[in-house]
């Protein structure tokens, strides 16, 4: 590979002389607000002032202020066979107009880039976002469930722990619920007595909360009808809207006649994703901020090796009436080039 | 109010004169407060803003002064005007831009300005250099940056 700065072609806006000006830090602030999350990761290598200025508070409220959060995909992978069994975490990201030496390909604009901060995930843990946190919930460590909640705080990228829930579980069923975290089950045997069944995380105190359980609560109920089945991977809820992936088609649940309905559109997707053998495990949808990202895998044609890739695609949707929602794919791209691998969490932050 | 009222002077930093509809200078908060405090005559100084800049705030204020409130077309006029009016600045030009909107506190043109240099991230090395902004990594840390994010070099 050559070096970053062969690549770095200088622009013809440097041959005009500019005089050395800068602007104060609540202007500089006030542009970069505007600037989309996709672009951080890039703005991050620039200068460490830059960085600072990106993850700080101040920033962030700027874009609360001017209406610019955005959503966020974080994505969470297993690579096997790997010596460090530790997952690694990705961001979405935009690959910047840079102007590249001449090359016929152009490469994908949107990119999973990871980030490196220290920290061991466990086995079976579940994930829920709260704004700009990533709660880590529970799981096998040592093989034994644990009580143990991790914070990925996705503004600077960075671990930190949050107090441990009042029981142990693993893999547990976890909600965010106006800005509350709710998580039920995944107890251990012997702790398998209802009135530990659910507890409540309140951000704002810090505290967890055991709760009676409401068995007709709506919050509890899984859209079909089925009682409480784990969340899989090939579906998601948006906008209380549950879609899934199945055997090759995309579906979502009309509760008015409870039953499934084909999502309408879906052009630009590759033709392998609708066929009835395709390997639907792979598939990951995810609430990208009312948008549904879908994530999947497939075989590295440009390599010989076992080399996958995982791609990404943004859906728009639209309820056309009733009966009908339409998906429209906005983009759909390569993101990652990768050797054997395990999704092991999608999810959305805002940011 | 008379005719004469209605007009205004504003005075850069370097002496320029610009006599501008009242409507038009009045859509800065800080002109507006000043012309309150009747502490002025009919001619404001600006002290901060040079005739060129002032030229081109004027431009902005009498194109946003005479459409604001019509109908859809033309705020979709309006801000195709505005991509216009932006799009060719070069840096120094749209800093003091920036600088000058926050001193006369002209939010729409302030959100314009800073929008423009936003998007200038979108090309990454252009950015690099549109804000002088200084590599100050070490060596070392510059090295361990391209081994941590091999991704960013890899097209």
């Amino acid at each position: 590979m050559s070096s970053p700065e062969t690549k770095r072609k200088k622009p013809s806006f440097l041959s005009q002389s500019t005089p050395n000006l800068s602007l104060p830090d609540d202007l500089l602030l006030s542009c970069f607000a505007r600037v989309s999350k996709l672009y951080h990761p890039y703005l991050f290598l620039v200068s460490k002032s830059l960085r600072s200025l990106l993850a700080s508070p101040d920033l962030y409220k700027t874009r609360a202020l001017l209406n610019r959060t955005e959503s966020c995909l974080y994505v969470c992978l297993r690579f096997l066979p790997d010596p460090n069994p530790n997952p690694r975490w990705f961001t979405l990201s935009r690959r910047p107009n840079r102007t590249l030496t001449t090359k016929k390909k152009k490469p994908s604009d949107h990119l999973l880039v990871p980030f490196t901060s220290p920290h061991y995930t466990p086995l079976r843990s579940s994930y829920v976002a709260v704004g700009s946190d990533i709660y880590e919930i529970g799981g096998l460590i040592n093989g034994v469930p644990s009580a143990r909640v991790s914070i990925l705080n996705c503004r600077s990228n960075t671990w930190h722990k949050a107090p441990n829930m009042e029981v142990a579980r693993e893999h547990p069923h976890a909600i965010a619920i106006d800005e509350k975290i709710l998580v039920k089950g995944g107890l251990r045997l012997q702790d398998s007595n209802l009135p530990k069944w659910i507890e409540v995380f309140d951000p704002k105190t810090q505290t967890w909360m055991i709760v009676p359980f409401l068995s007709d609560s709506k919050d509890w109920k899984s859209p079909d009808g089925a009682g409480m089945a784990w969340q899989s991977a090939s579906s998601c809820v948006i906008d209380d809207v549950s879609y899934n992936y199945c055997e090759g088609l995309f579906k979502w649940f009309d509760e008015k006649v409870r039953e499934w309905r084909i999502l309408k559109g879906m052009e630009g997707l590759p033709k392998y994703l609708f066929g009835r053998n395709n390997t639907s495990s792979h598939v990951q949808l995810v609430d990208y901020g009312g948008k549904m990202a879908v994530l999947w895998d497939r075989h590295d044609s440009s390599s010989k090796s076992q080399g996958r890739v995982i791609w990404c695609a943004e859906i728009s949707l639209e309820r056309c009436n009733s009966e009908e929602i339409s998906g429209t794919v906005e983009w759909s791209e390569a993101v990652l080039k990768a050797s054997s691998f395990a999704f092991v969490h999608v999810l959305a932050a805002t940011l | 109010m008379s005719k004469s009222e209605k007009k205004i002077v504003l005075k850069s930093l370097d002496n320029e004169a610009f006599e501008v509809e009242k409507a038009v200078a009045l859509q800065s908060q800080t002109i507006w407060v000043m012309c309150e405090d009747k502490c002025v005559g009919n001619e404001i100084p600006l002290e901060n803003v040079t005739g060129q800049i002032l030229a081109k705030v004027i431009d902005y204020c009498k194109k946003h002064a005479v459409v604001d409130g019509d109908g859809d077309e033309s705020s979709e006029e309006l801000k195709n005007w505005d991509t216009e009016f932006t799009k060719n600045m070069d840096q120094s030009t749209l800093f003091n831009m920036i600088l000058a909107a926050n001193y006369l506190n002209i939010k729409s043109l302030l959100n314009l300005t800073c929008q423009a240099v936003a998007d200038k991230t979108k090309t990454i090395d252009e950015f690099h250099t549109f804000l002088n902004i200084e590599n100050n990594f070490t060596p070392e840390e510059e090295a361990q940056i391209c081994q941590e994010n091999l991704w960013a070099f890899d097209d």
